[in-house]
Order: C-alpha cells, then sequence, then structure tokens
C-alpha cells in the first residue's frame, strides 16, 4: 500500500484539478449557450421512438408541448417533416415511419401553420426532405401551399429545386401556384432550370417535373 | 519510390527475433485502434442523436474525455509501473468492457437524466481505460524489443496504428452505419468496440510479462518519478518554460487535427447528407499518413527542424481556406455543378492538404522538444510536452460545440438550398474562425523565433520512431 499510496494521491490531484477545470470552462462558457438544451421530444423523433415521443408529449400540457420551439423556431412537428438522405430508399422508410408522429403531433394540437424563423413551415421542411405521406397529412390538416419563406420560396419551389417529383405532383393537384415568384425574381421554371444545369444526372427527374408544372 | 518503399518495409526484417510478446502487443495496438478511432468518429454524432445531447454539450463531453485521458495518462505511467504490464492491460480491458458495453446498450434501457448520468459516467471511466491502454501499448513495444530492433518496432507500431485508424474509418464505421442505420449503427461501433476489448484482453492473457527483451532499464531518468515531481522540477527552467510557450504558440493549429472528431462529423452529415460515408471521409488522413511515412519523411528529414514546422504548420493552417471560402467561389470552378459536388471538394482537399501539413510538421515536434530540452531531462520534457493541449482540448469542446450550434445545425442544408443563409451565418464562416485560429500558429511561432531559438541552436536530429499523427 505504501507504493501506491503517493500514485493514488497524484492520481486524485490530477483528477481534482481536471474537474475544477471542466467545471469552471463549464461556467464560463455558459452564458454563450443560448437555449442549451436538446428537446427529448426532438430526440425521440429523430430516433422514430413513438412511444418515448408519447410520454415526453404527455396529456395536460400536450398542445403547448408540441408547439414547443426551438431556438430557431423549428417545433417538433418541423422536425418529424425533416430527413436528410441521399437514397431514396431510405427517404421513403423515414416517411413510412414519420407519418405516426405527425398524426400524433397534429391530434395532440400541433401547429400545422407555425413557421420557423425563416418561415419555414413543417410543408416547407417536408417538401425539402422528399417526404410524401407526411406532407399529404400535412395538407390534408390545412397546411398552406402558398406560405413563403423570407426569400420567397413556396413550398413548390423547394420541392421543384430538389427534384422531388411526387412532392410536386402532389402540390400541383392540391392547387399550388405554378407562376409564383421568389423575391430575387425567379421563377419556378428558373429554379427548375437553375435545379437541372446542376444535377444532369437528374435529367429524367426534371422533364417529368416541367411535364408536371406544363412549363 | 520503388526504392523507398522497399527500404521501408526491408527494415522490418529486424523484428524477425521479435518474440511472441512484441506481437501481441501489436495485436492489442490493432484491436484498439480499430475500437477508439471508429468509436472517437461517431462520438458527437452518439451523443447528439442517441443520447439526446444538445451540440454544445456533445462537443463538451468529448472535450472532457479527451482531457480526462491526458490527465489519467500522467498518473498511470506510475501505475503501470508499479503493477506490472500484464496486470495493466487487464485492468484497461476490463474498463473498456465495462464502459463501452455501457456506451452501447445504455441508450436501450435508460431515458432522461438516467441516460444522460449514466453515459457521462463511463465516458469518464472509458476515458481511463484508454489512458491505461495507449500507454501500456508503447510500455510493451519498448520493453519486448532489443536495442536493435526498437525503432523498427516503433515503426511497427505506428504503421499498425495508421492501418487501424484507416480500417476503423471505412469498414467499422461506414459498415455498421450503412448496415444499421445511424442510431443503431452508432450503438454497434459502441459494442464492436467491446468485442475489441475482449480480444485485447485475450491478447494481454497470452503475453509472458518476464520475457522482457533487454535486461538493461530502458527507461529513462524519469520513470520512477511521478509527474507531479516531474513538473516542480523542471518548471523552473527557462528552456522549460521556452517550451511551454512554443507548445501554447502551436495549439491552434493542433487543435485542427481534433475538429476531425469533434466537429467534421456532424458538419459532414448536415451539408451534406445524414448517409454520408463519414468513416471513408476519417480514412484519408491517415492513409496519406501511412504513404507519406514511408514516402516522404526520408526526403524531408533533410530540412531544419524549425523551418519544417513553420512549413508544416503553414500548409495544415491553409487547408482550412478550402472549407472557409464562400460555397459560390467553389461553385464556380469548372466541373462542379452542385453544392453536393463544392461541399466533396472542399472537405477532400481540406483532409488531403491538411495530411501533407500534418505529415512535415507532427513528427518534427517531439524532435524538437528533444532538441531543446538538456539531454538528461527529455524524458521529462517529453512527458510534460502534452500539458498545453491539456488545457486547450476541453476549451475546443466547448467552442466546437457552439460553433456547430451556430453555424452547422441539423437542417442548415435546407437553408443553404434555399439562399437562406448568408455568409456570416453559414458553416464555412465556422472555418473561417478555424482557419484565423490556426493561422497564428506559424505566424506567432515566426514572429518569436527569436526568444524560442535564443539559446539552443535548433538543428537536425533524428527523433527516436516518432508517429505521424496524433490521437486526440
Amino acid at each position: 500500500m505504501k507504493k501506491y499510496g503517493p500514485i493514488l494521491k497524484d492520481g486524485f490531484t490530477l483528477i481534482l484539478v481536471s474537474t475544477i477545470f471542466v467545471v469552471a470552462v463549464n461556467a464560463g462558457f455558459k452564458s454563450l449557450k443560448k437555449n442549451g438544451d436538446a428537446d427529448p421530444l426532438v430526440t425521440a423523433i429523430s430516433q422514430e421512438n413513438l412511444d418515448a415521443a408519447r410520454e415526453e408529449i404527455g396529456g395536460a400540457d400536450a398542445s403547448v408541448r408540441a408547439n414547443r420551439a426551438d431556438e430557431r423556431g423549428r417545433t417538433p412537428l418541423m422536425w418529424a417533416a425533416y430527413a436528410n438522405f441521399s437514397d431514396s430508399k431510405q427517404t421513403g422508410e423515414a416517411d413510412a415511419k414519420r407519418i405516426s408522429f405527425v398524426d400524433m403531433l397534429l391530434e395532440r394540437g400541433a401547429d400545422v401553420h407555425a413557421a420557423d424563423k425563416d418561415g419555414w413551415t413543417a410543408l416547407s421542411w417536408a417538401a425539402w426532405s422528399g417526404l410524401k405521406q407526411v406532407s399529404e397529412k400535412l395538407l390534408s390538416r390545412g397546411a398552406s401551399l402558398a406560405v413563403v419563406d423570407a426569400r420567397g420560396n413556396t413550398p413548390l419551389m423547394i420541392a421543384v429545386l430538389r427534384g422531388n417529383v411526387e412532392i410536386v405532383r402532389l402540390f400541383i393537384q392540391q392547387g399550388a401556384d405554378t407562376a409564383s415568384v421568389r423575391k430575387d425574381g425567379k421563377s419556378v421554371k428558373a429554379i427548375l432550370e437553375a435545379a437541372r444545369k446542376a444535377t444532369p444526372s437528374l435529367e429524367p427527374t426534371f422533364v417529368e417535373i416541367q411535364g408536371l408544372l406544363k412549363l | 519510390m520503388i526504392a523507398a518503399v522497399k527500404n521501408y518495409f526491408s527494415d522490418f526484417r529486424d523484428l524477425k527475433t521479435a518474440s511472441k510478446e512484441f506481437w501481441l502487443v501489436c495485436a492489442i495496438n490493432f484491436f484498439d485502434s480499430l475500437a477508439y478511432f471508429s468509436m472517437i468518429t461517431v462520438l458527437t454524432l452518439y451523443l447528439t442523436s442517441n443520447v439526446g445531447f444538445s451540440d454544445v454539450d456533445s462537443g463538451a463531453w468529448v472535450g472532457i474525455f479527451t482531457l480526462y485521458i491526458t490527465a489519467f495518462m500522467f498518473a498511470v505511467g506510475s501505475i503501470g509501473d508499479a503493477i506490472g504490464i500484464k496486470r495493466s492491460f487487464y485492468l484497461a480491458g476490463v474498463i473498456l468492457i465495462i464502459s463501452r458495453l455501457g456506451l452501447g446498450v445504455s441508450p436501450l434501457f435508460l431515458r432522461g437524466q438516467a441516460l444522460d448520468y449514466a453515459v457521462m459516467g463511463f465516458i469518464i471511466l472509458m476515458s481511463l481505460g484508454s489512458a491505461f491502454m495507449i500507454p501500456m501499448v508503447t510500455t510493451g513495444v519498448r520493453r519486448f524489443t532489443t536495442k536493435e530492433n526498437r525503432s523498427t518496432g516503433f515503426n511497427m507500431y505506428y504503421l499498425i496504428m495508421n492501418v487501424g485508424a484507416i480500417f476503423a474509418g471505412f469498414a467499422v464505421t461506414d459498415g455498421f452505419r450503412n448496415w444499421l442505420g445511424e442510431i443503431r449503427g452508432n450503438m454497434a461501433i459502441l459494442d464492436f468496440g467491446f468485442v475489441m476489448a475482449a480480444l485485447s484482453l485475450g491478447c494481454a492473457y497470452l503475453i509472458n510479462e518476464k520475457n522482457i527483451a533487454d535486461d538493461e532499464r530502458v527507461d529513462e531518468e524519469s520513470t520512477n518519478k511521478r509527474p507531479l515531481q516531474i513538473f516542480l522540477e523542471v518548471w523552473k527552467e527557462s528552456a522549460f518554460r521556452k517550451l511551454i510557450l512554443f507548445l501554447l504558440l502551436t495549439i491552434g493549429v493542433r487543435l485542427v487535427f481534433t475538429h476531425q472528431f469533434l466537429v467534421m462529423p456532424k458538419y459532414y452529415t448536415r451539408v451534406l447528407f445524414s448517409d454520408f460515408d463519414l468513416g471513408f471521409a476519417n480514412s484519408i488522413n491517415p492513409a496519406i499518413i501511412v504513404v507519406g511515412l514511408i514516402l516522404l519523411i526520408p526526403v524531408i528529414k533533410k530540412f531544419s527542424t524549425f523551418k519544417l514546422i513553420v512549413v508544416g504548420m503553414t500548409v495544415s493552417a491553409l487547408s482550412l481556406l478550402f472549407m472557409a471560402v464562400p460555397i459560390e467561389w467553389i461553385l464556380a470552378l469548372p466541373g462542379i455543378h452542385n453544392l453536393n459536388q463544392a461541399y466533396m471538394f472542399a472537405i477532400f482537399a481540406q483532409i488531403t492538404v491538411f495530411a501533407f501539413g500534418e505529415l512535415i510538421f507532427s513528427p518534427r515536434f517531439t524532435e524538437y522538444i528533444s532538441v531543446v530540452a538538456p539531454k538528461e531531462k527529455v524524458a521529462s520534457y517529453m512527458s510534460l510536452s502534452a500539458l498545453p493541449m491539456f488545457i486547450a482540448k476541453p476549451i475546443n469542446g466547448f467552442v466546437s460545440g457552439l460553433l456547430i450550434a451556430g453555424f452547422s445545425y441539423e437542417g442548415i442544408r435546407a437553408k443553404i438550398d434555399t439562399g437562406n443563409v448568408a455568409y456570416q451565418d453559414s458553416p464555412e464562416f465556422m472555418w473561417l474562425i478555424y482557419f484565423a485560429l490556426a493561422a497564428l500558429s506559424p505566424i506567432a511561432v515566426i514572429a518569436m523565433k527569436r526568444v524560442l531559438t535564443s539559446e539552443e541552436s535548433v538543428t537536425e536530429k533524428s527523433p527516436a520512431a516518432e508517429p505521424a499523427g496524433e490521437t486526440v
């Protein structure tokens, strides 16, 4: 034990110094953390854990909880309408799973018209993400296709620039305005042409979108 | 070039006479590298996606993890000497088995604060395991090689570590994430680490620690001294204070290496896509290091240490410019048509150029320390050279979390696509901040050259089998 005593003393000193240092650094940075904690409901949605999401949203103040926005103004419904996969198969799987979360949130009073700080609604996020079933559900609950973000993008424009042909088809069927123009003067047609030029590999998709838009 | 490759590998013939124990230590090194590099690549993603930590807290906890590794490493050298290499490996293996398994399965059984505290506990425990494992592997290499083949033994050690890092990226990290998806993939990577720790334990069981290659003591004068004792002794020396100043000045650029694990995983998956092969991207650095060790090191050894440090740091700092310039500039390059291509170009250009810079300056650090330290105190100076990084790592963890939360948040790509993100709010601006920090290093070293080199002439001196590349 005599042999280990000084070593343990040194080890304890180092751990103590490290811990004091970490606590001090944390305190120093605390003022810089704005709304720092992650929302467990959003975590449950990202993990596609419906039970955890139900438990988190609770019963009494469910509506308030379902509409609690983060520092960028994004609500849980917007998070449920967001996915970012390069692969259409994974996007389709996410769409099929997320629909249960969207249903649950809407049942508990999530506002389908809520917009984040850039003016994006849940429908804008679903349009970008390529989540068709989620988009259908949001539209069936009154989500607006006429909403524009800070730059003047409509959900239709967002779906066009991403080449999400099924979403474009859905929006056209639901009466989206194909003549709208962005704040920088770009029309839906101009957005389509730019996207086409940027991604020649998606040419067949853009040809189909062009047909749907009747341009 | 062929001659360089032949020359490099012909040295390994020296290891024909190496004992079974040396190769068992090499096996432990390989298993631990696979586990460590795959785990550290996804740790920040795991903390956010699986545990529910915010970006700030995830960055902070990765920083805390690396801080505790450094802190524990100061102490475990003495413990290792006291209890022996085999028991130290057992201790490291058992701690890593418990902590990695704990991290791998906790999100399945726990939620809320219980999960948060369990994960924090397992992270600190894992840092203790890594702090035992890393120095014990180098001690093992030293102990189970002779004076004649020790240098080649260390070359083999660094080769295996880097090869482990390469496989950890594209095979382990991408393999599990592509197979099981992000959430289950992250947990499987930690469980894989548990299996690797168990294999290491099996190798340790087979080691005969009495089979020491040389009878003479290979360690230098500080072996029997405790770290705090060493620190109190050398702090009074002006050469040591100059060394600390030098190391502090170079922190900015050396921290870029830690971005590979702190910042890059979230940056990749947010500016590109969630299913991006981040392991492959992180494999590029060790792959370049392996090739560079063979081809470049013999050539650049001819130049002065100080110049190489400055040139290497400048190249590494400049590499960040690829990701710091407005993305429209990259889009204007011929052959680049869309944002995905632009970001991929910026990322791979940065990784490649940084690795070349690192290859030039990283091995020179130990060389520099061995040159400026009084002859009889090289080991003391070496053991304390981690001190500035010890202070910088947790700060870097917090800063990286804040910058990620501010400039590379989840969903930012959607806003970039639609023109909603100005340069000053973009991930490029985050890299500009990092570039400014990194660029300070070579500028400061040049400005302070007179102070840093006033007493000692920094000339060429062959390093004792020094690694190119760092662990976090």
